[in-house]
């Protein structure tokens, strides 16, 4: 039986960057998150397993901001972040990506990653354009570091194509480029390889390992693949009819008893 | 002779008027997606806000100062409203927003008189060099706007908000910060509107001048200056062609007179149909890797 | 003014609204975009009929059968020459598309007709007088056909297999398409009922009072209006919102505004004060703007799946 989030702190542990406490979310008559707590660890990768429909996108909206919990509380960072509109959820430098891709299409790979660096205060336009020469030095270094972030991704040959116009793992790419670019300290990515095909599914977990080795960027990752979700998570949260349900190491996941039920009980192509 | 180059200068200097007024739109539909249906309000306020600065005797450089400033202000007022609404809603908004405007300017005699109108009795030195001087301005801005990263992310919003929230952009500023900028071209357009006509009435406001702007912004070119100022320049030209028709053909100048208006829905229709990103389409920005 | 016969006029003010709006909910929800020009098609319609009844001198309850039926067609050939390219383009196309057609149509009219109202040729009758109310017999005609249309329109959508299939694709077209309904088919016979319903609706107001080339205009946004209250691709919030905007319109003018304007006791400006007639347009466009400020996606919001 389940008993309450294993990772929670313990005194002498390092505070998790994010933490969700029990949060509640209800559509009409429809409970969709059911008392959720979780937390994503400061450095670490942090899976979030379920079936369609348990309530893994609600908790996504939610910790973005795009939807107001019905109660519980979310703290980023130390910051209390429930009930923030989502673009100073972003600001403070917690950025998720969206499982469709949606967003930029008519952009190129290369201005949408330009539009993704955060601190330009863009919307300040008159001191933009009085400050023109030190605008155009920092476009300057923007758009080398945009160029790196290319060539990390295998996206030179589509840098100047329209979003719109990538295939579905290009897009995927897109979003972690994004991510690369913002400078953000957690991200919350929503099916990273969902509809990719298997060569880039390599590509994108590059990225994620460069992502989270090298820029130290911590995730919480929805993730059906497990081959994925094991190779890259050390924490998996299991959520199902919007509630967790288990939670542990992905080994020890992948044989809880519970999960294994729900799993190959509706969607065992998936599990595998 | 003289004549003619009176005309020619009248002609170029109304082109250049409805210009700031379809690259203030393009500046909302085209490269922030919002689907305003009351641009001409901007043009009339602006008109008549100069209208009444100068029948109280101000300057009449202040007098544009302050139509742009009205304009601005009535531009972040209408961008209050948007919120998140779909671009058809908030056109359908927009255009209510701008017709309740037009019949307080059509009722209320205290504001500007009603139905009379208002007159103009200033002018300014060279104006119409200073109208083409600020129209060169304008598309510079614009152009300067559009390459700008402020521009950048605008032209993420016009494909929807959740991407540019999540990366942080606070989206309702931005699209203030439009509206106030669309705001101001257009009540720059309407001042020049007023000081080149002499006079400034409700009629002036009618939607049916929402949707020529919107003409040549569309067949033009949405998000791209110079398909706007060519559409202007097309919409014109067969409006004041169409005007000498009469001469050559024999028609009645009462059926001519909508047969234009027939003429300018025919061609949004058939642009929309098989050419529906404008004669000369948005450009994509192509950077050198 | 009589209560009665405010009343009425808000009744028939409904009934008219009510037959133009039914088409621009159902093509609004299933095409997914707002048709700027069915509007057009009430004026197209009411002009139709004074070719027939008064320049051809036809029979008038003929001219308006062959009106609305000829307006029905004319619907099929907008989606088949026009709208259907535009399944794929987004919502923004193809409503400006239906602006250039809006634009079209009107000056059409006008470059025809001229910019003058005309009126149908019928006996006019001194009106019945109900309960204090002068209620003229064309009046009461309207009231009758505006009805017994959509009585049987509703006939159709309960008790037939297109009707149920209807419904369903103007509540959810995707469903719908899951479910295997033909949505084509079920997408001709909405633009021809719609059409044709709005042409009987601008036929009414014709026969009420009086058409001009602008009586599109004046309508764009009280039908909107009425949309937007019933919810989009709703057949009865449509009816619904038909009857709060005509009530709204004629009632908004009848209404005696001084304990609002003196503050409840507050202030005393006199205790009459009435709306200008002028401004009874501005009661729609109000309705609006707060409408969409409330609740932007209308009234009625979609079930979120």
């Amino acid at each position: 039986m389940y008993n309450g989030d294993s990772a929670a702190p313990s005194p002498g542990a390092p505070e998790p960057l994010l933490k969700v406490r029990n949060v509640s979310k209800a559509f009409g008559g429809l409970r969709a998150l059911r008392n959720v707590s979780l937390s994503a660890a400061r450095g670490k990768i942090t899976g979030l397993i379920g079936p369609n429909g348990s309530g893994k996108s609600t908790l996504f909206e939610i910790i973005g901001g795009f939807q107001k919990a019905d109660q519980g509380r979310i703290e980023f960072n130390n910051v209390e972040i429930d009930g923030l509109p989502p673009y100073k959820i972003g600001h403070l430098g917690l950025l998720r990506t969206f499982q469709l891709s949606e967003g930029g299409e008519r952009m190129t790979v290369l201005e949408n990653l330009l539009a993704a660096v955060s601190g330009q205060e863009e919307h300040r336009l008159v001191r933009f354009m009085l400050r023109f020469p030190r605008v155009m030095r920092e476009e300057a270094e923007n758009l080398e570091k945009a160029k790196d972030v290319i060539q990390l991704l295998g996206l030179r040959r589509e840098a100047n194509e329209y979003a719109g116009n990538l295939s579905g793992g290009q897009r995927k790419l897109l979003d972690l480029g994004r991510v690369f670019m913002s400078g953000a300290t957690l991200c919350l990515l929503d099916e990273p390889t969902a509809g990719v095909n298997p060569t880039l599914v390599n590509t994108i977990l590059d990225a994620l390992k460069v992502m989270n080795l090298e820029r130290g960027i911590s995730m919480l990752v929805v993730e059906h693949n497990m081959r994925v979700v094991s190779e890259i998570c050390e924490h998996v949260y299991v959520l199902d009819a919007g509630a967790v349900i288990s939670d542990g190491p992905p080994e020890a996941v992948q044989n809880d008893e519970q999960v294994l039920e729900i799993y190959l009980g509706q969607d065992r192509t998936s599990a595998e | 002779m003289e004549q003619l180059i009176g005309f020619g200068i009248y002609l170029v200097t109304v082109t250049c008027i409805f210009a700031m007024l379809a690259m203030s739109l393009d500046l909302q539909v085209g490269a922030c997606g919002l689907m305003n249906f009351g641009q001409v309000v901007f043009m009339m306020v602006g008109a008549y806000a100069t209208a009444i600065a100068a029948n109280a005797g101000i300057n009449p450089y202040a007098c544009i100062v302050i139509s742009m400033a009205v304009a601005a202000l009535l531009g972040v007022v209408m961008s209050l409203t948007v919120k998140n609404m779909g671009g058809t809603y908030w056109g359908i908004l927009s255009l209510s927003m701008a017709e309740l405007i037009r019949l307080v300017f059509l009722n209320e005699r205290w504001l500007a008189d009603g139905a009379n109108g208002l007159s103009v009795l200033i002018t300014i030195p060279y104006f119409s060099l200073t109208v083409v001087v600020s129209t060169l301005f304008v598309i510079l801005i614009l152009r300067v706007i559009w390459l700008s990263p402020f521009g950048r992310v605008i032209r993420m919003i016009r494909e929807g908000d959740r991407l540019p929230l999540a990366l942080g952009k606070n989206v309702l500023l931005f699209k203030l910060e439009t509206m106030a900028i669309g705001g101001a071209i257009g009540g720059l357009g309407g001042s020049f509107y007023a000081l080149l006509n002499s006079y400034i009435s409700p009629d002036d406001g009618l939607p049916i001048e929402t949707f020529i702007i919107w003409a040549m912004v569309v067949v033009g070119g949405r998000g791209n200056l110079l398909g706007v100022v060519a559409g202007t320049v097309f919409i014109q030209i067969l409006f004041v062609g169409s005007r000498f028709l009469t001469h050559i053909v024999d028609i009645d100048a009462g059926v001519l007179a909508p047969l234009r208006f027939v003429l300018i829905g025919l061609l949004i229709m058939g642009v929309m149909m098989f050419r529906p990103q404008g004669l000369i389409p948005e450009r994509k920005r192509v950077y050198r890797i | 003014m009589n209560i009665v016969q405010v009343l009425v006029n808000s009744l028939i003010t409904s009934a008219e609204l009510g037959l133009i709006a039914i088409g621009l909910s159902m093509t609004f929800s299933i095409l997914r975009f707002a048709n700027f020009a069915h509007v057009e098609s009430a004026v197209l319609g009411a002009y139709l009929v004074y070719l027939f009844n008064v320049t051809l001198g036809w029979n008038f309850a003929l001219s308006i059968l062959v009106s609305t039926l000829i307006l029905g067609t004319v619907g099929l050939a907008l989606h088949r020459f026009i709208f259907r390219r535009f399944a794929n383009s987004g919502d923004i196309t193809p409503m400006i598309a239906s602006l250039g057609l809006a634009i079209t149509i009107r000056h059409g009219i006008q470059a025809i007709w001229g910019p003058q109202h005309v009126v149908y040729d019928y006996e006019v009758l001194p009106g019945n007088k109900i309960f204090g109310a002068f209620i003229t017999d064309p009046q009461i005609w309207i009231l009758i056909t505006a009805v017994s249309a959509m009585v049987g329109f509703h006939c159709l959508l309960q008790y037939t297999r297109i009707g149920t299939a209807m419904r369903a694709t103007a509540a959810n077209v995707d469903l719908a398409q899951a479910c295997s309904i033909d949505t084509q088919k079920v997408i001709l016979l909405v633009w021809f009922i719609g059409t044709g319903f709005a042409a009987l609706g601008g036929i009414l107001i014709g026969w009420d009072t009086q058409v001009d080339p602008y009586l599109g205009f004046n309508l764009v946004i009280p039908i909107f209006c009425v949309v937007l209250i019933g919810g989009v691709g709703s057949v009865y919030g449509a009816i619904i919102g038909s009857l709060i905007v005509g009530f709204a319109q004629n009632f908004g003018l009848a209404f005696n505004y001084a304990p609002l304007i003196n503050l409840f006791g507050l202030l005393d400006l006199g205790d009459r004060f009435d709306l200008p007639a002028a401004y009874k347009p501005a009661i729609t466009y109000m309705a609006v703007v707060l409408i969409l400020l409330i609740r932007p996606t209308g009234i009625i919001r979609k079930e979120v799946s």
